[in-house]
């Protein structure tokens, strides 16, 4: 899609303005204020219903319609209007867009809508314009906010929305599997209490369930399961009842409480364990990242070969084997995993004893209910138990207790020792038991046992079910984000490839002499996307580190081109350049439009500037031709921007003279020629005669350039026939003959241009008399303009070890070797 | 014009994956449906993922 024409209604500073560019390149240059910048958000709004520098960081208080149209059109948004007529697939398309609905367009003829409809979703992504906004976004931008910008731009919000919605649940996962696996392990120890089992198997226990019913005379039952315990047992009367502890339980909670207690020294030692290793991997940000540099290291050794040459950057490892270094790394990846292990096991192991300890003291209080005992300090009790609830919660996810500062107050050495000595539970107990000695049956305890065995059995099968349906969601969870983030990085990383190599490529040729070895890396890396140059063959940085603002514009430049190659696949072949290349020096802008020329022959450049000199230098390197160049004069708030449409000089003069008004005629004329000739001598290398005031004028330019121009040609028809080049020779001899007729006529008539306009004693010509002025210096303007290309002819230098110099045009008609 | 967004791109080898993945057995279609969801939220992949409705369970005599 390019724009043919365009016309903008009271859009921002636009009253109304009409431009006609039959898909050519256009430039619009003016002093700063103008509008300029107008006609690129009129473009903008026209194709994606926007205006995106009323969109994004900063903008919370603009909008498009308060904001986007011309202030005095606020209460009057339908006659706020972009139309452009465009070529899409060969057709011609009316397109027209109001700010009083946005979102919607119409197209003329109808019957192209769903096309257009096609096109425009490309343009929504907004990779058509290009200004010092965007470059500072993927330049300077830090990691994480360039990922946004480019995930925004390749609409990837929701995938990378998705992704963290399976981190989260992957840690969800994590955490509930250990709550499951705790209350697991805390059933069982409950199940061992009851049948005073010295180890939990559920062998062990169907053994005890069978001893206890042969006590009830009951047969042995070969499975275990809550309706198999008291299968064919006749009725027995309770002793203690269903709800009370067994003595058994309460001995062997005190008995489990004590061993808990004697394990303080283990538990001290684990904590202190913990806490380091979890100081170490705070301290090391790569450890927390072990997978994604194992998975990275892995990939690297199998994309290694013997020429050692990096399958990232693409340079030649210097020291030693590539695969022993990346080997190296993996070990290193390995330590970080191994301390990830290391942290849930031990988290793991001091929740289990935690969660088991608060599990008996919650029965022992019960055993004290039951006999009554009010020995308890309940304010002391609150505290232990709080204080144990908050190690079972930090032990669930350790590292980001620690990092946040939550970590419990107490120790393990207190909890373990002193804290639950305060409560003075273990002693009254012990005492009463022994008072209380054996109070009911065998058969009594048995048929207790039983009956608590039934409810215990259930939960030892629920939790066992919750272990098991937890350890399967983690490993789903896991999975998941596994299989997303390598899809993810996967797909990314062809895509960055593609991108990569195409700015490579763009930035080498805007700077062949200095970066032809030039490398860059852009990778994705979790949230955050990595953007780093080669800085001559030093190593890779930021590209704002050590660049210099010229070359960062340049890179701007060229990863948006990139981009844009990628993103609009051509699609939208208009690409708008908003003021973008103001630190780029003038040989480099000559780069840049050798880059736009060669690898952009079918885009349709729609170019501002400030700056007149690079306007000039865009219609002398053939980039734009004379009627595509807009000149904004001024502005004011009534009427807009004040421009004029550059016509051809010699039509604008021609129109002068035919009203008989030789004084605009002859300003125009000096004006052109004074720039002309400026770009001339820049072009050709002139030599110029310095003046400490730095001002120039045509008198100065035109020489200079006439010399070079002559110098060059003696030395080019004098190349040609020492090669023997007979035809050429006789060619560049004509030309010669020629040139020095036109300039000959020039130069005597000089005099009349320079009287005219600095006397302005204009009354005293006539047309008659101007005319042989203007047919002289058509025909001047014509040694320097190729006939082919319309690109003002230079002088450059070959690439190579002996750079042999020439002077040519940009499509090579021209071409004289001048060494 | 008509092309795949980037978006899709991944979401595809995402889907190959899980289905390949005996992990994921019987919940594979339904787990990439919801993926390609515009904004799944948590609680309906973490139901998905678990399987199984999990109670809960609480320790105690």
């Amino acid at each position: 899609m390019k724009v043919l024409n365009l016309e903008v209604k009271n859009i921002r500073g636009i009253k109304h303005i009409k431009i006609g560019s039959q898909g050519q390149n256009l430039v619009v240059f003016g002093p700063n204020g103008t509008g300029k910048s107008a006609i690129v958000d009129a473009i903008d709004f026209l194709l994606t219903g926007k205006i995106s520098k009323l969109t994004g960081e900063g903008t919370k208080l603009l909008g498009l319609k308060k904001h986007g149209c011309h202030i005095d059109s606020r209460d009057d948004l339908k006659n706020t209007i972009v139309i452009a007529k465009v070529e899409v697939e060969g057709k011609e398309v009316l397109i027209e867009r109001s700010i009083n609905r946005p979102s919607s367009f119409k197209v003329k003829p109808k019957k192209y809508k769903a096309l257009v409809d096609s096109y425009l979703e490309v343009a929504t992504l907004g990779q058509h314009i290009l200004s010092r906004r965007e470059i500072l976004k993927y330049i300077t931008a830090e990691a994480g906010k360039r990922a946004k910008e480019i995930q925004s731009l390749l609409n990837l919000m929701d995938v990378e929305n998705l992704r963290a919605t399976f981190v989260t649940v992957k840690n969800e996962a994590k955490a509930e599997f250990k709550n499951a696996e705790s209350n697991f392990g805390v059933t069982k120890s409950e199940v061992s209490n009851l049948l005073s089992l010295a180890s939990f198997s559920e062998k062990a226990c169907l053994d005890k369930i069978n001893e206890l019913r042969e006590i009830l005379n009951g047969s042995k039952i070969k499975e275990l399961s809550p309706e198999k315990i008291k299968d064919s047992l006749e009725p027995h009367p309770f002793g203690a009842g269903p709800e009370a502890l067994t003595t058994t339980q309460i001995e062997n909670t005190l008995g489990e409480t004590k061993s808990l207690m004697q394990q303080k020294d283990e538990l001290i030692e684990k904590e202190l364990e913990l806490k380091t290793l979890l100081e170490a991997v705070r301290k090391e940000a790569k450890l927390k990242q072990y997978s994604l540099y194992k998975k990275l290291f892995e990939a690297g050794i199998s994309l290694v070969d013997a020429s050692n040459v990096c399958p990232l950057c693409g340079r030649k490892w210097e020291e030693g084997d590539f695969r022993v270094y990346l080997k190296e790394k993996i070990k290193e990846t390995a330590a970080g995993k191994e301390k990830q292990d290391e942290i849930d096991e031990t988290s793991s192991f001091i929740k289990g004893k935690v969660d088991l300890l608060k599990n008996d003291v919650t029965n022992l209080v019960r055993a004290h209910e039951q006999f009554d005992l009010k020995v308890i300090d309940e304010e002391e009790l609150k505290s232990y138990l709080s204080l144990l609830e908050s190690w079972s919660q930090a032990m669930v996810k350790p590292m980001e207790f620690f990092e946040s500062g939550k970590w419990p107050t107490s120790s393990l050495e207190e909890i373990f020792g002193a804290s639950f000595r305060k409560i003075k539970m273990v002693a009254p107990l012990e005492s009463t038991l022994k008072k209380a000695g054996e109070q009911f049956s065998k058969q009594q305890v048995a048929w207790d046992t039983l009956t608590k065995m039934e409810e215990k059995w259930k939960r030892y099968q629920k939790t066992q079910e919750g272990k098991n349906v937890s350890k399967a969601f983690e490993k789903r969870a896991e999975a998941s984000l596994e299989y997303f983030e390598k899809a993810k990085d996967s797909v990314l990383e062809d895509i960055y490839d593609a991108v990569k190599d195409n700015f490579n490529e763009y930035y080498q040729t805007i700077h062949p002499e200095d970066e032809s070895s030039f490398a860059s890396k852009i990778s994705p890396k979790k949230a955050q996307l990595i953007f780093e140059v080669d800085f001559y063959g030093r190593g890779m940085f930021p590209p704002h580190a050590l660049h210099s603002e010229g070359h960062q514009d340049s890179m701007g430049l060229c990863l948006f081109f990139a981009l844009n190659k990628y993103l609009t696949k051509d699609a939208i072949k208009t690409i708008v350049l908003d003021d973008v290349i103001m630190s780029i020096d003038r040989t480099h802008r000559r780069a840049v439009c050798h880059l736009l020329k060669k690898n952009f022959p079918d885009k349709q450049f729609i170019i501002t500037t400030h700056d007149t000199a690079w306007a000039k230098q865009l219609k002398a390197e053939g980039i734009v031709t004379q009627k595509n160049m807009i000149h904004f004069l001024n502005w004011n708030i009534d009427t807009g921007p004040i421009f004029e449409l550059d016509k051809d000089l010699w039509d604008r003069i021609k129109e002068d003279l035919d009203k008989n008004d030789v004084p605009s005629a002859a300003h125009k004329l000096r004006r052109d020629a004074e720039c002309f000739f400026e770009s001339a001598c820049d072009l050709l290398c002139a030599k110029l005669r310095y003046k400490g005031h730095h001002q120039w004028e045509l008198g100065d330019f035109a020489p200079a350039a006439i010399s070079a121009y002559t110098g060059y040609l003696k030395k080019a028809k004098s190349n040609f026939q020492k090669m023997k080049q007979e035809n050429k020779f006789k060619e560049l001899s004509k030309l010669e003959k020629k040139s020095n007729e036109i300039i000959g006529r020039s130069q005597i008539e000089q005099w009349i241009i320079n009287e005219n306009v600095h006397y302005n004693r204009w009354e005293e010509f006539t047309k008659k008399d101007f005319d042989p002025v203007v047919g002289a210096f058509k025909a001047l303007f014509d040694l320097f303009t190729c006939s082919s290309c319309g690109a003002t002819i230079a002088m450059s230098e070959s690439k190579g070890a002996t750079p042999k110099a020439m002077v040519s045009c940009s499509c090579g008609k021209i071409f004289w070797n001048i060494e | 014009m008509v092309q795949k967004s980037v978006s899709d791109l991944i979401f595809d080898k995402f889907a190959k994956s899980i289905k390949k993945d005996s992990l994921f057995g019987g919940i594979s279609d339904d787990l990439v449906a919801l993926a390609r969801r515009k904004r799944p939220s948590k609680s309906e992949i973490e139901k998905l993922l678990r399987g199984k409705q999990d109670e809960g369970s609480e320790s105690g005599s």
